[in-house]
């Protein structure tokens, strides 16, 4: 198989590119330490991963460094594997993981800008007015759960099943069942709260 | 929320609310999928559930398309190539044999992009180095109970640290020099950084388990489980003559620190979840999970979030009050008051959890309190700053503890985080990599600010970036006996507090998780 290395550029963000050949052939390539079957790994997941991480700390610009740091522990990590690999679970684990870290160590949330210590701040003169529909679901999508958060995108980011989710993060499918409910039920709760709507 | 106008929204009926989130069609059985078709016919809450659930993800996978990386990394690539250049001149069983012991101190690096032949070299020079290290480290094990008194500095501290990784070793160096106290095998991988407390280290483990070291030697005392590896140890405190542990099962117990027994046990501390269910699920034989995470121990009293912001308190695991308000996010307890940032920084009553006002403007805080008068706060919006305007990462702000009255606050032009704080100096670190798109510097950075007012004293600068999973950056930062001590993916760093210049680097190359040392966490998480 000649590696297709061509641009992406057509591809829409998000959606994975086409794959040439099976990706477990592949994959089984790239086990083996050949680089150029690691690219087209790199190339099928580079966007989906990237927008996943994205949304998951909220920073464009820190998703696409954490992709890198997907792909190089993913690159460092394909050797030492056994026995057969489900790829795109394992990777997307991955990059959970490498999210998880980064919000560890940095909390790094994002704000409005600031203007002065106010005396009476009790709330907020309608957020609404301040920020865009999709700051304001940047800001909803952050305070969720972590768990919760990693579970709803990975449902509608990466349309993964409950069960693969269940295998990526290695946890039973009942639990996926209700991080995804509690996060759906809280972000919907959430953006009426912060939206200051009335919702009869 | 604080809005006059706003009520609840409308709650499915509990019994479907997980059955309306299965998306694809293998996540419900057949027989569950029809009958969840009968409810929805008679049952306009949940078909009006049902309509906001699917519009709600619409909003969320219509947010602007995240741009991926424009190519696969010059650091990723490199990778690649020279990954297949060491198979060749280190065969991998080579490697994997060789002992996983820390670097002998190290100067700071300044290549930016080695090449390949130079990280070829660098790779049999790191195997050269480790072989030469693991030499040096035994003989100083063997020799710490005759020399700890002659190589320790008067003013050292213990620090207590472990690899990362499938089989965790621990170690004990000390603060002043980085030279090793002792030395344990745990043998298992560890999730969050140690427990130092009471003359004991406390190992959290991915298998469940505390394991527990002697602080003076490293002797191991006990371990006990006190999660399953499905739900981890959120949480470790020390309190008195206990180890409280939080658990992602919802577990909050508190085990004797001399042998691991349990003193007392909380499961499933959501009592809204189980008013819920019980009112409107009565038959149901299932209980609903509660992930509980513990935060804080503050004077006795354990904060933290299950289904609402919690205290409980630590001597009997019993709730003092819950505020069901805040369902997550950081906290910081001071002046009998709790900082809770929601969409503003909420300032609760820490004896009820009573709401008394707010701090600041709407947005999302990362805050820390740095002594008993001053709590600092950090925010990040620099990354969106308009083509054509000053770039500005974050802002720092202090407010008295005593009135919540801003002190200072001033404008960060790097995307450094808040690390820690003593009552003379703030650290902040950051990571930028090569292919940051904001332009910032590449490289490792650690700045020492003035408590007191924010200026800077000394800015520490680590501009290599040689594919060792740099990025990762500054994990922590704490100052102890004038040594400021830091954790990166490229090793663990003392400075000189006063002028940041390097005293040691160990562990180079390796993912650790510490360092800590005795009293630092006594009332602290780890990991939090």
């Amino acid at each position: 198989m000649q590696p297709n290395l061509s641009s992406r550029a057509n591809d829409p963000p998000g959606e994975p590119a086409q794959m040439p050949d099976s990706e477990s052939e592949i994959v089984e390539r790239a086990r083996a330490g050949d680089g150029m079957a690691f690219t087209l790994l790199f190339q099928h997941y580079n966007a989906p991963i990237c927008t996943y991480i994205a949304r998951l700390v909220d920073s464009d610009e820190q998703g696409r460094d954490l992709a890198q740091e997907t792909f190089i522990h993913a690159w460092k990590s394909l050797p030492a594997l056994h026995g057969e690999l489900q790829f795109k679970p394992w990777l997307y684990r991955i990059a959970i993981n490498v999210a998880r870290s980064h919000l560890r160590r940095t909390r790094l949330v994002r704000w409005l800008p600031w203007t002065e210590h106010e005396q009476n701040p009790l709330w907020i003169a309608g957020p609404e007015e301040q920020v865009g529909e999709a700051e304001h679901i940047h800001q909803v999508l952050a305070r969720l759960g972590m768990q919760s958060r990693v579970c709803l995108l990975l449902q509608l980011y990466a349309g993964f099943s409950q069960r693969e989710i269940a295998t990526a993060l290695n946890i039973s499918e009942k639990s996926v069942s209700v991080y995804v409910s509690r996060g759906r039920e809280q972000f919907r709760q959430l953006y009426h709260q912060m939206k200051g709507d009335i919702v009869q | 929320m604080k809005t006059g106008n706003t009520s609840t929204p409308l709650r499915p009926c509990s019994e479907w609310v997980e059955k309306l989130n299965a998306l694809h069609q293998g996540d419900l059985p057949l027989n569950l999928r029809i009958e969840l078709h009968q409810h929805l016919e008679t049952c306009s809450r949940c078909q009006a559930v049902l309509a906001e659930y699917r519009a709600m993800d619409v909003l969320i996978t219509g947010l602007p398309p995240v741009e991926p990386l424009p190519a696969m990394p010059a650091r990723l690539q490199e990778l690649v190539g020279v990954s297949n250049e060491a198979a060749q001149a280190i065969p991998m069983h080579a490697a994997q044999e060789t002992p996983s012991l820390p670097a002998a101190p190290v100067s700071t690096r300044t290549s930016a992009n080695p090449s390949r032949g130079r990280l070829t070299k660098r790779l049999n020079l790191v195997v050269a180095m480790l072989v030469v290290a693991a030499l040096l480290g035994g003989f100083l094990v063997l020799s710490t109970a005759r020399r700890t008194g002659s190589f320790a500095s008067q003013h050292s501290t213990p620090l207590y640290l472990a690899t990362n990784g499938p089989d965790s070793v621990a170690y004990a160096i000390n603060s002043a020099d980085s030279t090793i106290i002792w030395q344990h095998d745990l043998g298992h991988k560890l999730i969050k950084p140690p427990l130092a407390a009471g003359g004991n280290v406390y190992f959290p483990s991915d298998d469940g388990n505390i394991y527990v070291l002697r602080a003076s030697d490293g002797y191991p005392l006990w371990h006990a489980r006190v999660s399953s590896p499905r739900f981890p140890i959120m949480g470790l405190f020390a309190y008195k003559d206990l180890i409280i542990v939080g658990t992602e099962s919802g577990d909050l117990a508190a085990l004797s620190a001399s042998n691991g027994s349990t003193s007392w046990h909380i499961q499933d501390p959501c009592a809204s979840s189980k008013t819920n269910q019980s009112a409107s699920n009565a038959n149901s034989s299932e209980p609903y999970p509660c992930s509980l995470v513990p935060l804080l121990l503050v004077n006795g009293v354990i904060y933290g979030f299950a289904d609402g912001l919690y205290a409980w308190n630590a001597s009997n695991g019993q709730v003092i009050w819950r505020n069901a308000e805040y369902q997550a996010g950081s906290l910081v307890v001071s002046h009998g008051k709790v900082y809770v940032p929601y969409g503003y920084i909420a300032v609760l009553d820490a004896s009820n959890g009573h709401f008394l006002h707010s701090l600041g403007r709407p947005g999302i805080y990362q805050l820390l309190v740095a002594n008993d008068n001053i709590i600092y706060l950090q925010g990040s919006s620099g990354l969106r700053s308009p083509p054509g305007q000053p770039r500005t990462s974050s802002e720092l702000f202090a407010f008295r503890l005593s009135n919540d009255t801003l002190l200072w606050r001033r404008t960060l032009t790097t995307p450094a985080a808040l690390l820690s704080v003593t009552a003379s100096s703030i650290y902040l670190g950051d990571a930028i990599q090569a292919n940051n798109l904001a332009g910032f510097q590449v490289g490792t950075d650690l700045y020492s600010l003035r408590a007191s007012d924010g200026s800077q004293q000394w800015h520490w600068h680590d501009s290599a970036d040689d594919g060792i999973v740099s990025g990762l950056g500054v994990v922590s930062a704490f100052e102890v006996n004038s040594v400021v001590c830091f954790l990166t993916t490229n090793g663990i760093y003392g400075l000189q507090a006063s002028t940041g210049k390097v005293l040691w680097h160990v562990f180079q190359g390796q993912s650790m998780q510490g360092p800590v040392f005795q009293g630092q966490s006594i009332e602290s998480p780890i990991g939090a």
